[in-house]
């Protein structure tokens, strides 16, 4: 394999894979920040 | 209680996860796996795959945000969600979005039966005993083909007959599994000796193929078709998402997702064919989606150490991605009559019934089905335009403001979205079909109705599928308008106390 198809292939997977993995952490941590926000709400209202 | 008898509760996505692995089961079908490898191979590797990303950002997701707003907006299918946001009188596109998915689906469940009818054919040893050429030719257009189109819909019907929660429960085992499956095949295939020359042949740029529009215009096709944006279906599906449901975070990640899918699927096939056998991948990927999956697949993974669990394992993520995106589409058309005032299971029951019927002449003749697939595969470049040209009559800059980062949202998006689709996307689809036509033009009788490929054949299609809603526009938003119809009671206030829009 060349080392313009290897920067080609990082180039390529880091941005789908890496893209995709960014975005997934990214919605498991808002997911993670409503639900605690979500469980605090009923402890403010008391 | 929700008319489909699964309470009020089921008829929203239980939870962020359901709905994004529902969606991307939708995306993740047939043309990530089959289509993508071949459509890579064949438009010089490296560059096209440069230019793929590009249009993940440029089109895709852009449009799946425009049908993720348009469902969310209006909790209506195409033809009322068109109809209640570009006005009464544009409801003919939600039509012609409905139909030409409904076209699609016509056909797509003749391909989950193929795809089933081979993973039986792996199970049992048969691909291993005979020659696949030979089952291929015995099957494809015989009475067969029949029996497993209506296999794969009863499948998805059965899915579909259980309402959105049917759909949840169903996707979030299959799609994980999926992705394992895929990764697993992907691994086997890059570790095979003279794998690397696969890699080599995917991943080696040809610069000067960036400066060729072809490679440009295979690269947004290729997203339009394996990403499933401006079919309806995410439109579809976004109904169902509670009301403080983000949208531009989670029309990322499933474009991202299926595109990951999409570069592990080329991956498998493309180290399989030049580890097994590097001097005819001229000859398999010029093979035609039927006949590379078909014919070469199996042949390849005989010769394959392991190579029978291998292929069991291949038609099983084949198959199920497959009946995931068929179910996206009973769904779509289900939902447009349900908006009719039809209720669930008698919608799906008509839905069924029409998908099996119109999908005989597909099981039944290979030239019809290559028609339909040209025909209304090429109708949905005039879907996604549909779908800009409404944005745009509602405002696009509304529609960010107002739906797409309405409050709650995880990753707003500036003024390069309304740019994209008020711009952009209009531009590449008009560009795109003047392009196909232009191609399609140069061959002899390219007006000629009755061909299999040819530009006659798709506009007769199409002429007589735009008169006939175009007749029909003023019932048809007659028909879906005014106040929340029974079937539409179906959306009602989620568990979470969120409340339809």
């Amino acid at each position: 394999m060349s080392p313009l198809a290897v920067v080609v292939m990082v180039l390529v997977c880091g941005t789908v894979w890496g893209g995709f993995a960014l975005l997934l952490t990214r919605a498991v941590r808002r997911e993670g920040g409503k639900r605690r926000e979500e469980a605090e709400r009923p402890e403010r209202r008391r | 209680m929700s008319r489909d008898g699964a309470g009020a509760a089921a008829s929203f996505f239980s939870s962020r996860w359901g709905l994004v692995l529902a969606t991307l089961g939708m995306a993740v079908g047939t043309g990530n796996i089959w289509r993508f490898p071949r459509v890579a191979a064949s438009n010089g590797g490296g560059s096209f795959l440069v230019a793929w990303v590009v249009f993940l950002v440029l089109w895709s997701v852009p449009l799946m945000i425009v049908e993720f707003s348009f469902g969310k907006r209006s909790r209506r299918g195409t033809v009322g969600a068109f109809a209640a946001l570009a006005g009464r009188g544009n409801a003919w596109m939600g039509g012609w979005v409905a139909l030409c998915a409904l076209g699609i689906m016509f056909y797509y469940s003749v391909v989950a039966g193929w795809c089933l009818r081979y993973l039986a054919a792996a199970v049992t040893g048969e691909l291993a005993r005979r020659d696949p050429a030979a089952v291929w030719q015995g099957f494809a257009g015989s009475p067969a083909a029949v029996v497993t189109h209506l296999t794969a819909l009863g499948l998805a019907f059965s899915v579909v007959w259980f309402g959105v929660r049917g759909i949840e429960r169903v996707t979030t085992v299959l799609i994980p599994s999926l992705a394992v499956l895929v990764i697993v095949l992907a691994v086997r295939a890059v570790t095979l000796p003279g794998a690397e020359a696969g890699l080599a042949f995917l991943f080696t740029p040809d610069w000067a193929a960036l400066g060729q529009p072809r490679i440009w215009l295979e690269a947004l096709t290729q997203n339009a078709w394996d990403t499933g944006a401006g079919w309806g279906l995410i439109l579809t599906y976004a109904i169902y998402m509670r009301v403080r449901e983000d949208v531009p975070l989670n029309a990322f990640l499933i474009g991202f997702g299926n595109n990951s899918m999409s570069l592990l699927a080329g991956i498998m096939v493309l180290c399989t064919i030049f580890a097994i056998d590097p001097g005819a991948q001229a000859q398999i990927v010029g093979a035609g989606n039927e006949g590379l999956t078909f014919v070469w697949m199996p042949q390849l993974f005989a010769r394959m150490p392991g190579g029978a669990a291998f292929m069991v394992l291949f038609f099983l993520a084949l198959s199920v991605a497959a009946l995931t995106s068929l179910v996206s589409m009973l769904e779509l058309a289900t939902r447009v009559l349900m908006d009719f005032g039809a209720e669930r299971r008698r919608a799906l029951a008509w839905v069924g019934a029409a998908g099996f019927a119109f999908g005989l002449p597909s099981a039944l003749s290979m030239p019809v089905f290559q028609n339909q697939d040209w025909v209304w595969g090429l109708g949905l470049i005039l879907s996604g335009l549909f779908f800009a040209v409404a944005t745009v009559i509602f405002g696009a800059d509304r529609l960010r403001r107002e739906v797409v980062n309405a409050p709650g949202v995880d990753l707003p998006v500036g003024r390069w979205w309304t740019l994209v689709v008020a711009v952009l996307v209009p531009v590449e689809a008009v560009a795109l079909l003047a392009w196909w036509f232009w191609l399609a033009s140069k061959e002899e009788g390219w007006l000629a109705p009755w061909s299999t490929f040819n530009v006659g054949t798709v506009l007769v299609q199409w002429g007589v599928a735009l008169a006939a809603l175009g007749l029909a526009n003023r019932w048809l938003a007659r028909s879906v308008d005014g106040p929340v119809g029974p079937a539409a009671r179906d959306v009602a206030p989620d568990p979470a106390g969120e409340g339809a829009a």
